[in-house]
């Protein structure tokens, strides 16, 4: 990574405070929550609960619209080229989405395996678990999430990019389309199902693989994108 | 240097930029004139690569320009530009780090010499102190062409002479083609060297500050004195109160005969005479 690439990831790291922001809301309000149904040993409907884990999330997906939304322009301003920018939003979703695995993963071992599902949480719905991902051990549930999470950002980038643009609308008609139209018909919705079988549940070699290889796609597809953007 | 070939920048069914052909030869500094929606931000965006050009060629140094083409020889800075909420000394660090050749030695002193307090967040700074900032940022870099778009916009009186005393500070150190737009032309005409007027998107006119103030001048006196007189001379303006005609002319100087005056036309009535066939005086 150059001086100028890394010059732009941190320039992003710094300012995506609302990421910061949001996140940590939703993580204190769900600690809080939890010690005051521990302390009063309050009893919900039932005894499932959600992971923590999920709510980290949060900072990789808002910083994926902030980036492109609101950064892009100030980089600009300060004199920064566009390929810089594309690479410094790369390395910043590496740094977010590893982060992001790494203290997922250990929410998902410190806390939703060993203190929850002793407890009052009978049952904690954690992506390690729904997805499998904790089937073939903490590293390779720490390399999918990260996988799968690196690519959420990075298609989230790209669709925040081309919000200018009227292709841009006319990709946020056709997703909407493709999940209303695939759902209620059974072997579209089998095709659906069978690409999020693909890139969420599958063993870890090929899940990373297929992560990976869209991943480098929807960067390819951003220098077209960003050839284009108006400042 | 920087040449237009028959540009032409279309938005939607409107002509921004009518196939315009430039050339700008050599460093200097360039005023850029037009009224608004003339054409003057698309100019330097297409200039800066930022947007696409419908028709023709622009190239810098001899390579083609275009939004994926970038030239990293030019440094396009709009007018309010948007920059992110740090400290100044951070914001000059920032730049410093994402700009190879950066003079931050340059900017440092400039921001001292303007009395901007380095801790000072950027939202904290005046308006004025702010373009100031972005200003300092721009001509900090040693890139080829400097495009500045309004940048003067919303100054007092105070700050745009320290605007003008920057720009020229920043062109002692490092000669090169800095490019202003403005309204503002009787004082940018104290620092620049050329003029560019943009009109319905086309170039108007291209010349030196010193040939418009040999060429541009009023002839004044009664009709029939003046009327023959403009037989010849490039009459961009006019205007009858009574008896008595005031001729605005963008031509080689005459010797006015007895009973008819003649005197400098300003660079801003000038404009207006170019641009607006003296309109602007009504």
């Amino acid at each position: 990574m150059n001086k100028r690439v890394w010059a732009i990831a941190k320039l992003n790291l710094k300012n995506i405070k609302a990421a910061y922001f949001v996140t940590g809301l939703f993580f204190v309000l769900m600690i809080v929550e939890i010690i005051v149904e521990t302390i009063w040993a309050l009893e919900g409907d039932d005894n499932t609960g959600i992971s923590l884990g999920w709510y980290l999330w949060t900072t990789v997906m808002l910083a994926a619209v902030l980036i492109p939304a609101r950064n892009f322009k100030r980089v600009a301003n300060l004199g920064g080229k566009r390929d810089d920018f594309r690479r410094g939003g790369l390395a910043v979703y590496a740094i977010l989405s590893g982060a992001t695995a790494f203290a997922s993963t250990i929410v998902y071992y410190a806390l939703d395996r060993t203190i929850f599902q002793g407890g009052k949480y009978g049952h904690t719905l954690s992506a390690p678990d729904i997805f499998g991902w904790a089937a073939h051990g903490a590293i390779a549930a720490f390399f999918q999430q990260f996988a799968f999470l690196l690519l959420l950002a990075m298609f989230i980038h790209t669709l925040t990019s081309i919000q200018d643009k009227w292709y841009g609308w006319a990709v946020d008609i056709a997703l909407v389309a493709i999940i209303s139209v695939f759902t209620p018909i059974a072997p579209l919705r089998s095709v659906l199902a069978g690409f999020f079988r693909i890139i969420l549940f599958s063993p870890p070699s090929s899940q990373i693989a297929v992560c990976s290889t869209l991943v480098v796609a929807l960067y390819a597809l951003s220098k077209l994108i960003y050839a284009r953007k108006a400042i | 240097m920087i040449e237009f070939d028959n540009v032409t920048k279309r938005y939607g069914g409107t002509t921004a930029i009518d196939s315009i052909s430039l050339n700008v030869p050599n460093s200097g500094i360039y005023c850029l004139l037009g009224r608004n929606g003339a054409g003057k931000t698309t100019f330097m965006k297409l200039l800066a690569g930022h947007i696409a050009a419908a028709d023709g060629v622009i190239t810098v140094d001899g390579k083609r320009v275009s939004p994926s083409h970038m030239p990293e020889r030019v440094n396009y800075v709009e007018s309010g530009a948007a920059q992110f909420n740090m400290r100044v000394s951070d914001l000059i660090d920032a730049a410093a780090e994402l700009q190879d050749g950066f003079d931050r030695g340059f900017a440092l002193e400039m921001t001292a010499r303007f009395e901007l307090d380095p801790r000072k967040r950027y939202k904290r700074l005046s308006f004025g102190m702010k373009t100031m900032l972005t200003t300092i940022i721009a001509l900090s870099n040693n890139t080829r062409v400097i495009l500045l778009d309004e940048p003067t916009l919303g100054l007092d009186a105070i700050m745009r002479g320290q605007f003008n005393a920057l720009l020229l500070e920043s062109y002692s150190a490092h000669p090169r083609v800095i490019i202003i737009s403005t309204h503002l032309i009787d004082e940018i005409a104290k620092v620049t060297e050329r003029l560019i007027i943009i009109n319905n998107g086309k170039v108007a006119l291209e010349a030196g500050i010193d040939e418009v103030d040999e060429k541009a001048y009023t002839l004044s006196g009664s009709v029939n004195a003046i009327l023959p007189l403009l037989d010849g001379l490039n009459c961009i303006g006019k205007s009858v109160e009574g008896s008595v005609m005031a001729a605005h002319i963008y031509d080689e100087r005459i010797t006015p005969p007895e009973g008819v005056a003649l005197d400098r036309l300003s660079p801003q009535d000038f404009f207006i005479n170019i641009v607006a066939g003296g309109k602007g005086d009504e």
